[in-house]
């Protein structure tokens, strides 16, 4: 019990550093969908089952030059998959928390990571825990001086205890840059 | 680049050889499945006072309609029964001609129970679907045995007594929810466990990795590091109660509520009848676990069914194994 709230404690504490960075304040929205591939950790007679994997966004931080670190709320639904040899993964919803980092290695072409820690649940009552990491290249365009939306190719792993699930999808997303008081002081000084 | 994009088609081709949309699916296998219908429990010792729980009246008749019923839907979707099926009735008297004797190896004792699950074990293989089906108590607050542990007659009745308006006081046996996974997750292929039982949803608790979603974040959190290895195999349940209510019969009914909405989720009309189209059937034309429980959770919940005693509703619950068993294809 002690050991779960300091990994708790130290979790929130990595979340929330972003928000107190000194470079511009970002916010942004995200959406996509993806093909969730779940390898089940036990004898299944497939070697993986498919379904369709909707999600969607919310992030805060500060970015400055190239790179950009944010606070992230994502929101996932994975459908159910086809049944085979009678049986079907089940559909479930996800809410999480987590941290992603992204760096513009050229002038409209870039490369992020991200991880997360969800809550899931089924819709039988049953909720679960799981761990993500997710990367890829995507390409930002700028529409204002403090807009910009970006397309990304996201790659995922999603860490549950008896299913390790693999994506692979197409997301779009918006920023919008907010000046915040410390980036105007530093620029009048 | 040509042996680059070479290589990538390669592994699209390869992955998507690999999945469901490609392969052609398995044939069924076969159902096992070991029923027991429990009423000697009438002379419970409640909490070690001098209290007796109330005497279960329709423990016998969903046994009794769950196998016929296993039977019939097997039939009619052209699902094959196995070679080997168990059947354990018991009742005062010999009401039902299938009732087995006590000296019979399908007496309900915790013992019979033991070699019905061993032999469930030899008989299935990895394409079998086992259903193990349990209608009787289910433990709460006694000393030293663990909540939502099932009850048997012991093959001896060294503590046969009178006591009370009873006839008799009967040595029973436990068998404790993880005892019971252990026991079944021995057997080869997928396994369906379903308990008409107070406080049976104990059961899924000690499943491991899922909690239900009443539970706080915590108890997520220790599922997902706990050591449990039952929630990675092809185990599933679904229950009459939760760890913290319990189970109830209804007189009108006659049948335990849970085991009722189950058997109408079925197809069941009446014992000896056709089954009609079953209440539980999913957009697909199946009966799953899913479906089942869907069905199940709120008929089973209404008020009418309320436990008088603990004033709590009935609440079914399944396990959060990542995967829909799919029962019966209409």
């Amino acid at each position: 019990m002690p050991l779960r709230r300091v990994w708790l404690v130290l979790l929130l504490c990595v979340l929330l550093t972003p928000l107190f960075g000194k470079g511009q304040m970002t916010t942004s929205l995200g959406a996509g969908t993806s093909w969730y591939m779940s390898f089940s950790q036990y004898a299944d007679s497939i070697p993986f089952r498919s379904s369709y994997m909707y999600n969607s966004e919310y992030g805060m931080g500060f970015h400055e030059n190239a790179w950009e670190l944010s606070a992230i709320i994502p929101f996932h639904y994975v459908s159910a998959s086809p049944v085979y040899d009678g049986l079907s993964r089940r559909e479930f919803f996800s809410l999480g928390i987590g941290l992603r980092f992204q760096y513009l290695i050229k002038r409209n072409f870039g490369w992020f990571a991200g991880g997360t820690i969800a809550y899931n649940w089924y819709k039988v009552d049953q909720a679960f825990l799981s761990f993500g990491m997710k990367t890829g290249p995507y390409w930002e365009f700028p529409v204002t001086q403090t807009v910009r939306i970006a397309v990304e190719l996201p790659i995922g792993l999603d860490f549950r205890k008896d299913i390790n699930g693999v994506t692979i999808g197409l997301a779009c997303r918006i920023s919008y840059d907010m000046q915040n008081q410390n980036t105007e002081e530093s620029y009048a000084e | 680049m040509r042996s680059k994009t070479f290589l990538g088609i390669l592994c699209c081709c390869l992955l998507l050889s690999s999945c469901e949309f490609i392969l052609k699916e398995p044939a069924e296998g076969k159902i096992n499945y070991l029923v027991i219908g429990e009423s000697y429990y009438a002379y419970f010792y409640s909490k070690g006072l001098n209290e007796y729980s109330n005497r279960l009246n329709y423990t016998v008749a969903d046994a009794k309609s769950m196998k016929e019923t296993i039977a019939k839907i097997s039939s009619k979707t052209g699902r094959a029964i196995g070679e080997g099926h168990y059947v354990m009735l018991e009742e005062e008297g010999t009401q039902y001609s299938d009732f087995a004797s006590e000296q019979s190896s399908a007496y309900p004792t915790l013992e019979n129970v033991n070699k019905g699950l061993s032999a469930l074990a030899n008989i299935s293989d990895d394409d079998s679907l086992t259903i193990i089906y349990y209608s009787g108590h289910g433990t709460d607050g006694l000393p030293n045995i663990k909540t939502g542990s099932l009850c048997f007659v012991k093959q001896t009745y060294a503590g046969e007594k009178t006591v009370g308006n009873f006839s008799k006081l009967i040595d029973f046996g436990f068998l404790a929810p993880q005892e019971l996974l252990e026991k079944v997750n021995a057997i080869p292929g997928k396994k369906l466990i379903i308990l008409d039982s107070c406080y049976s949803g104990a059961i899924a608790d000690d499943y491991g990795v899922t909690h239900n979603t009443d539970t706080n974040i915590g108890d997520i959190w220790d599922a997902y590091f706990s050591d449990s290895q039952y929630g990675l195999t092809d185990l599933y349940m679904l229950t009459a109660a939760s760890s913290q209510t319990t189970s109830t019969e209804y007189a009108n009914l006659e049948h335990g509520v849970f085991t009722y909405y189950l058997l109408k989720g079925l197809g069941w009309t009446a014992d000896g009848e056709e089954l009609s189209t079953p209440a539980a059937l999913d957009s697909n034309g199946y009966v799953t676990l899913d479906s089942l429980y869907k069905f199940i959770l709120p008929k089973a919940s209404q008020s009418q069914y309320q436990d008088l005693t603990h004033l709590t509703r009935q609440h079914a619950t399944t396990n959060g194994t990542a995967n829909n068993l799919v029962l019966f294809k209409y």
